[in-house]
């Protein structure tokens, strides 16, 4: 296990609103992490100060090395005007076709690789977001409710996919209303 | 070392303190500066040759004109204060400088309509100088909207700050519009470098009249600020003692 | 370094796939500047004004408006879709993301419409001789067009591009003043190599430090 981050004393406050106070973490390589609480509990403000995409309003956070990471969130960044394969060669980076197909066949995505993205349903739209844990080599993992939208069946695989990353070395912090069955640090907001 | 410097006088809290100090001193500098200026200019000075008496709305028209263009220079300096050092106070003066100025320029377009009826039988000119004013004008009231639209004030101060940097490139345009084009509008009458083209009796009161509006312009900003301040900074402790 | 131009190219190609497979957004302004240009005509007496004239009248706020329409959600869509979040998070700025919008921009919107405004000025028979100074002006005048109408859209991306284009509208006017007052000269067959370098120079001033202030201004939205 390599630290990653250090997360210390974290606050975030919007017009005098406080949204996360004293918030601290270490984040470590083979690792999984849970940050679980209510709605405007302040849950993707922290993946986001993780992620250096906002400042935070205190606190800092220590890296102790430069790392890959994949973030995927609540929005769905593909394009409802192309078609599923379109958008995934648009959407993932170095992965390899092969990996690409068999994940598409887990996900039952693979017979709408030329549906155009628009048809497909909101659970079929999350699995498409979600391929990159699959197909992409990151340090670290990121993401906000990934099991929002998925049946029972696709949320077992999704979770039997991180446990794998988790098990390779990487690192995976997800978000969530409500614990999810899985080994990992819970940090609750 | 020069954040440090600056942060001494980053602080709402001693900004306020300062002008309760200093409001009252120059409110009313600017006043008795205004008095003589208008006075003397309205009633003292001579008739002008071409334009007879209407010649004396240039004791308003140029004050504010000249303002105008200023203010903008002064938001565009508190801007880069604001995003490079995160100094909240900054933003808080671009929007009361930003209110001060609207008002300057619509006065400028105003004055300079009403001078041009009798002088050039139009109020109104598609020439550079003009329509450059008008478009500061519009600059004004953008940055104003723009603030007033985003919940998020941190936001809003920073998105103004980077549109009042983006919009001093039209300062320039409109300081050598004379030069640029041969339009209606009289050449400037006052240079830095040049002695000035019009008789010393008509040009002290117009320096009087120029000082009297800096003063003016300065307790207003007191004022405006002191409000914004006061809104934004609401919910902190030190608000409840100042009250 | 060799990562940094393979990422930079695929951005590129993605950026004009995705405006090539959105057919309304290129093809559109195109056909609407189309239809104004041929209606135009239809509007006026035309023993009182000539087409040629008419012609140098029309096309700077002509090509203002179509390129206002064209470029009205160039940012919305990837910013509500987290596309932008996604390159912030890759990149860790958004300089390559703004910057391959704007060539793509350039070369599948600009240089049509400019293609499109030199065929209309053959057919409102404005002089022949006027075509090349007419080419570059439009190309320079697009540029600084799109780069301030990208700043504006990035400004209020949450507020509507209306208030983007109220916004830059006065800095973009000193550019409008620019050339029209460049084909007053061209009319009056006075030669504008000057108005071209400065107009060059501008332009690519405008792509060099718009392309930062709006990178920056997206990152801001994001926070």
């Amino acid at each position: 296990m390599t630290n990653l981050l250090d997360i210390q004393n974290i606050s975030y406050s919007i017009n005098s609103e406080k949204i996360l106070r004293n918030v601290s973490l270490k984040i470590q390589s083979n690792m999984m992490y849970q940050f679980i609480g209510g709605n405007g509990a302040g849950k993707t403000t922290l993946l986001k100060i993780i992620l250096e995409i906002m400042p935070p309003s205190k606190g800092k956070i220590f890296k102790h090395q430069s790392f890959s990471k994949k973030y995927i969130g609540h929005k769905i960044p593909l394009k409802n005007y192309l078609t599923l394969d379109e958008n995934l060669k648009i959407y993932l980076n170095n992965f390899s076709e092969t990996k690409l197909i068999d994940t598409l066949k887990k996900l039952n995505l693979y017979d709408k690789r030329d549906t155009k993205f628009s048809s497909l349903s909101y659970g079929q739209q999350r699995k498409a977001a979600l391929i990159p844990i699959f197909v992409e080599t990151h340090e670290m993992f990121l993401l906000d409710e990934p099991f929002s939208g998925l049946d029972n069946a696709h949320i077992e695989i999704i979770k039997k996919e991180m446990i794998s990353l988790v098990g390779d070395g990487k690192t995976v912090i997800f978000t969530s209303h409500i614990p999810a069955e899985l080994e990992c640090e819970t940090l609750r907001l | 070392m020069l954040k440090n410097f600056i942060n001494q006088f980053a602080s709402p809290k001693t900004y306020l303190k300062r002008c309760d100090k200093y409001f009252i001193f120059v409110f009313s500098a600017g006043l008795i500066f205004l008095a003589v200026g208008w006075i003397w200019g309205i009633f003292y000075s001579p008739t002008d040759a071409e334009q007879g008496d209407v010649y004396r709305i240039i004791y308003l028209h140029v004050p504010t004109s000249i303002y105008a263009q200023l203010i903008y220079w002064i938001m565009a300096f508190w801007a880069m204060i604001h995003l490079v050092w995160r100094v909240r106070l900054a933003a808080y003066l671009i929007k009361a400088a930003a209110y001060i100025g609207l008002l300057s320029t619509f006065l400028a377009l105003f004055s300079g309509s009403i001078w041009g009826i009798p002088t050039w039988g139009t109020w109104w000119q598609w020439d550079a100088r003009i329509t450059s004013t008008l478009i500061l004008f519009l600059m004004y009231l953008g940055l104003i909207t723009l603030h007033n639209s985003f919940n998020n004030f941190d936001k809003s101060d920073r998105l103004m700050s980077i549109l009042v940097i983006v919009g001093t490139i039209n300062l320039p345009i409109i300081k050598k519009s004379v030069d640029w084009w041969s339009t209606l509008h009289q050449p400037a009458s006052i240079t830095l470098t040049k002695s000035p083209s019009i008789d010393i009796t008509m040009f002290i009161p117009l320096m009087i009249s120029i000082i009297a509006f800096g003063f003016l312009y300065i307790s207003m900003g007191f004022l405006m600020s002191k409000i914004i301040i006061l809104t934004r900074e609401k919910n902190k402790t030190w608000i409840d003692q100042y009250v | 370094m060799r990562d940094t131009q393979t990422m930079i190219l695929k951005q590129i190609k993605d950026e004009q796939f995705k405006l090539q497979k959105e057919i309304r957004s290129w093809l559109g302004p195109l056909i609407l500047f189309s239809l104004i240009m041929i209606a135009f005509p239809l509007s006026i007496d035309l023993m009182n004004i000539g087409l040629a004239e008419l012609f140098l009248n029309i096309i700077i706020i002509t090509i203002l408006v179509t390129n206002y329409l064209s470029i009205d959600d160039v940012f919305f869509e990837d910013f509500y879709d987290g596309t932008i979040e996604q390159s912030l998070i890759k990149d860790s700025n958004l300089y390559v993301y703004v910057a391959c919008k704007l060539m793509i921009t350039v070369l599948m919107k600009i240089l049509p419409l400019t293609l499109i405004s030199i065929v209309f000025a053959i057919a409102y028979k404005v002089n022949v001789s006027f075509l090349p100074d007419l080419c570059l002006l439009f190309i320079n005048m697009q540029i600084i067009f799109v780069n301030m109408l990208f700043f504006g859209n990035a400004i209020s991306i949450n507020k509507g591009s209306t208030l983007g284009l109220i916004l830059v509208m006065p800095i973009i006017f000193p550019a409008v003043i620019l050339f029209g007052q460049a084909l007053t000269f061209l009319r009056l067959e006075i030669p504008i190599f000057s108005i071209h370098f400065m107009a060059t120079g501008i332009s690519i001033i405008a792509c060099i430090l718009l392309t930062f202030v709006t990178a920056i201004t997206l990152k801001l939205h994001l926070e």
